[in-house]
């Protein structure tokens, strides 16, 4: 079957295919984004609770590895060089007197180690400075000298978020009476 | 021709219905993404509880082995437990308070201590009822969040003390 030029043109001309109005184009937008404001609502929680969720993830994989580390090392002290709030400074045998440890709080929220008077190695951060802090106690449970208890207490922050970690070391070479 | 016939594309209820569809499925994703976050709360509570568990034990640990061992030595004291109200050796913290340590009790933590003899008769891990050289310490911290309680357990000898 031949189909000419011009029975051709008459097909394409009787057919509705004039497109768009501008009218039909403003709803349309309308619509869409009707639809993509309500999706923002909705899908709003989720995006929220995702942001969270991997904040707090961090914050706590921070928190405890940071307390792991500054236990274990702090149990084996064996002679305090320094005890401030801010600042712990110890060494961990009889005979090398040298080779002092350190953690400290820093201005900046970062807690950090360092060894030997080497650099300072960053620990953990997102921390808040003025509520950070060790304390000392003695045989007693209050705080003063002699030192038999450490207590690292840590308040992480980060977007809008906190968590309060506490960690008590208690020597062994500093045994209680 | 035939293929004319069925061509009348979406109808307003086919939509509606396919609406409805989509909603259920976004309404299961989000479920899914709450229960990521209740998640969370739960690796957060046991990480809390571990580094509780681990300054008691780091507490207890820091006594002596029993209240004999400067003094005259053996025997061991039995039965163990708190006696004479002072703390001067791991068996006084059967029961202990362990508010002492701040930062949990508020968030609902709650810390045990159990100290027991054992020996190789009890594969060192239930009491044996007498004294022995060998003293295992049991913390235990619980949580309303936590679906099993933290254990920590180490044990501890005159030897070294």
């Amino acid at each position: 079957m031949e189909i000419k030029l011009s029975n051709m043109r008459k097909i394409v001309q009787n057919r509705n295919l004039k497109g768009f109005t501008l009218i039909e184009l403003i709803v349309a937008m309308v619509i869409v984004g009707v639809i993509a404001s309500l999706l923002v609502v909705f899908l709003m929680n989720s995006m929220n609770a995702f942001n969270r969720v991997s904040t707090r993830k961090s914050l706590i994989l921070d928190a405890s590895s940071s307390i792991q580390r500054f236990s274990r090392e702090v149990s084996a002290t064996y002679n305090i060089v320094f005890a401030g709030s801010k600042l712990f400074q110890f060494t961990t045998t009889t005979f090398d007197t040298l080779n002092v440890l350190e953690y400290e709080i820093n201005t900046d929220g970062t807690l950090t180690r360092r060894f030997s008077g080497g650099n300072k190695e960053l620990i953990a951060q997102n921390i808040n400075y003025s509520n950070s802090n060790f304390t000392y106690y003695n045989v007693n449970d209050v705080i003063g000298i002699p030192i038999r208890r450490i207590r690292l207490t840590l308040l992480f922050e980060n977007n809008n978020q906190s968590s309060l970690f506490t960690a008590d070391v208690s020597p062994e070479t500093f045994r209680y009476q | 021709m035939n293929y004319k016939k069925n061509q009348s594309g979406f109808t307003l209820i086919d939509t509606i219905i396919g609406i409805v569809i989509v909603s259920f499925v976004l309404t299961g994703i989000l479920f899914v993404i709450i229960d990521l976050n209740v998640k969370s709360v739960r690796n957060e509570t046991i990480a809390k509880g571990t580094a509780y568990a681990n300054s008691v034990m780091h507490y207890i640990r820091a006594h002596k082995f029993d209240e004999n061992y400067a003094d005259s030595g053996q025997p061991w004291t039995y039965p163990l437990g708190q006696d004479g109200g002072d703390f001067d050796d791991i068996d006084d913290f059967i029961g202990a308070d362990w508010s002492i340590i701040p930062g949990y009790v508020n968030d609902g933590y709650q810390a045990t201590s159990n100290v027991i003899y054992v020996e190789a008769t009890t594969s060192w891990l239930t009491n044996c009822g007498y004294a022995t050289d060998y003293k295992r310490i049991i913390v235990t911290v619980t949580h309303a969040d936590l679906l099993n309680p933290l254990v920590l357990t180490s044990l501890m000898t005159p030897h070294g003390n």
